[in-house]
């Protein structure tokens, strides 16, 4: 559906994009996860045209974005919330960009009403808040009903309702067969929202993976358990194999290489009390921290050659 | 932790219609009416929208029609019944009085056309036009058809209604006069000025893309230069005249002057290059208006 192939974007000395290739399908919600600047905007902004890549290429169902004859049919894009004029209402903000298209006045009624907007349509867009322009934005890239739906950071000063909204709406969006990019420097929104995560950094591609892989793909399971003996049980633990992480204080342990199982047998041969036993499942922002962990070092300080 | 919610709480319900009013979910949108193709006609509808959608346009269209009615009613009452009123010079009596407030209008109708396009700029609304209509070159056409022809009906209405209040002012078959082919053409030539100098400012916002930027250069170039090169004639250099005859306002002046203008009296160039000079401001502004919309990236 969408494909980069060795993108880069060069703006001056600073290297945006850097040579980023990837692949979307359709059906699924695909993240783009990373730090702010680490080319997420600028990809989507290569994908729609509005900047021409240094390099490589970007497509959009085999064409480039603007050699599409409907483009607001093929892809719909959320780029920031600011893309309007404040003295304009939501209503004729959309009339004018519908216009373009031919869409008609019914289409901007109900995109009107998709988002929520309908009360507040004759308003001018200068009054509204950040969570309703960002709706408004939204509401923007649906006239076209397209194919694609490209949501920079959507869910940026939306309130709680509006998040759960948006993450059910690009859910459906999805399951409809389309294809949808979202990108959130947000881990948390991505693990209750893609499908498949792209982590960039510093203008890489960092990872490429369905979710449930990547969040997998970090340190391994750890299992946390709670023990008025807990020192003792650390040390039976470790004669086993185990690798004590983290020992908040002298009731938690953190245990990597051991299973909760063997952890609740040994406690119960030694008769020591649990008052608690978990596996931790390794969270999408630990995985993130962990693959982003290289490019922040990288970068900050130039590794000597030995290294 | 309580507080936190408490605050969410009260701001999205003191936000009007802030509030959970979502509509239907993503099932709904497969809907009739969306299918669309994109068109140079579309683009054109998409842009008379945009203009004629925001209040400081029509404010500015107002201003500009109390100034040059404004202009034309004063000039004529001064000089209603007074021995310069003859039928001789009737003619220019009646195109200086409708012409007199377009030093000022033509700078009304630039800062339309800065605006047309700076304010998508400033806005940040051209990253939503240029997505709409990536191939971007019918996106600035447009503008220019929908921006000539606002400043052409504006223009006219204003020129023409000028007279016309002129006329009735000055009574005494004045009327008569309005209607006479170099009066038309005097009458005439002041629209397309105002027509081409706003396709000029049109062209420099399209360059510079700052709304201050352009507005000081337009305003330079139709109103400053004027001045400058006028208190530079005085050192008499030769080069000053020939210069200051195919400056914007000059053109405009010789325009709404010549054809009234027994042709021993006339200055500087004729009408039709008069108007031709004018055409090659817009023109030269436009070109690279284009090329860099096209070669540019999107802000």
């Amino acid at each position: 559906m969408i494909e980069a192939h060795g993108l880069t974007k060069r703006y001056g000395t600073k290297l945006a994009v850097d040579g980023v290739s990837f692949s979307l399908v359709p059906g699924q919600v695909t993240g783009f996860l990373g730090p702010n600047g680490a080319g997420k905007s600028t990809t989507m902004r290569m994908l729609v045209g509005l900047d021409r890549p240094t390099s490589g290429s970007i497509t959009v169902l085999g064409k480039q974005y603007a050699e599409h004859r409907n483009p607001l049919n093929v892809v719909g894009a959320l780029l920031d919330a600011k893309g309007v004029h404040p003295g304009r209402t939501a209503r004729s903000h959309l009339r004018a960009l519908a216009a373009t298209h031919g869409i008609g006045d019914a289409r901007v009624s109900k995109v009107l009403e998709i988002t929520g907007l309908d009360a507040v349509a004759h308003r001018r867009v200068g009054g509204f808040s950040l969570g309703m322009g960002q709706r408004l934005g939204i509401a923007a890239a649906l006239l076209g009903d397209p194919d694609v739906l490209v949501l920079d950071e959507p869910v940026n000063g939306l309130d709680p309702d509006g998040v759960r909204w948006v993450r059910h709406f690009v859910r459906e969006y999805a399951a409809q067969g389309r294809t949808v990019l979202l990108s959130s420097h947000l881990m948390s929104e991505m693990s209750q929202t893609a499908d498949h995560v792209i982590v960039l950094g510093r203008g890489r591609v960092i990872a490429d993976a369905p979710i449930s892989e990547l969040m997998g793909a970090g340190s391994a399971a750890a299992v946390r358990v709670v023990s008025p003996d807990a020192i003792r049980l650390g040390e039976l633990l470790r004669a086993e194999g185990a690798r004590s992480t983290q020992q908040s204080d002298r009731t938690e342990l953190e245990l990597q290489g051991i299973s909760a199982v063997r952890v609740g047998e040994v406690a119960a041969q030694h008769g020591i009390v649990l008052h608690a036993l978990s596996t931790q499942t390794t969270s999408l922002e630990d995985a993130y921290l962990e693959l982003t962990r290289g490019e922040v070092e990288y970068s900050t300080s130039p590794a000597p050659a030995a290294v | 932790m309580t507080i936190a919610t408490g605050s969410i709480a009260t701001s999205s319900t003191a936000r009007v219609s802030d509030s959970s009013a979502y509509g239907s979910g993503a099932s709904s949108v497969r809907a009739t009416g969306a299918a669309g193709r994109l068109s140079f006609d579309g683009v054109l509808r998409g842009e008379w929208i945009k203009l004629l959608s925001l209040r400081s346009i029509r404010w500015s269209i107002a201003l500009m029609l109390v100034l040059s009615w404004a202009g034309a009613a004063l000039m004529a009452s001064a000089m209603a019944g007074s021995e310069f009123v003859t039928p001789q010079s009737l003619p220019s009596v009646l195109v200086q009085a409708a012409a007199l407030g377009s030093m000022f209008t033509v700078l009304i109708m630039g800062v339309i056309g800065v605006l047309a396009i700076t304010s998508e700029y400033s806005s940040g609304l051209i990253r939503t036009t240029l997505t709409a209509v990536p191939t971007r070159t019918p996106m600035l056409a447009a503008k220019v058809l929908v921006v000539a022809v606002l400043a052409l009906v504006v223009g006219a209405v204003s020129v023409f209604g000028g007279a016309l209040l002129a006329a009735v002012i000055l009574g005494d078959g004045a009327f008569g006069v309005l209607v006479e082919p170099a009066v038309l053409a005097s009458l005439g030539g002041t629209t397309a000025y105002l027509v081409l100098a706003s396709v000029l400012a049109l062209g420099v916002g399209a360059m510079l893309r700052s709304s201050a930027g352009a507005i000081s250069v337009v305003v330079t170039l139709l109103f400053v230069s004027t001045i400058v090169l006028q208190v530079l004639t005085m050192t008499g250099w030769e080069w000053v005249p020939a210069i200051s005859q195919w400056m914007p306002a000059e053109l405009g002046t010789t325009l709404a002057q010549a054809p009234i203008m027994p042709a021993e009296a006339t200055v500087g160039v004729g009408y039709w290059a008069a108007l031709g000079g004018l055409a090659v401001w817009a023109a030269a502004a436009l070109a690279p208006a284009f090329l860099l919309l096209k070669q540019r990236d999107a802000v």
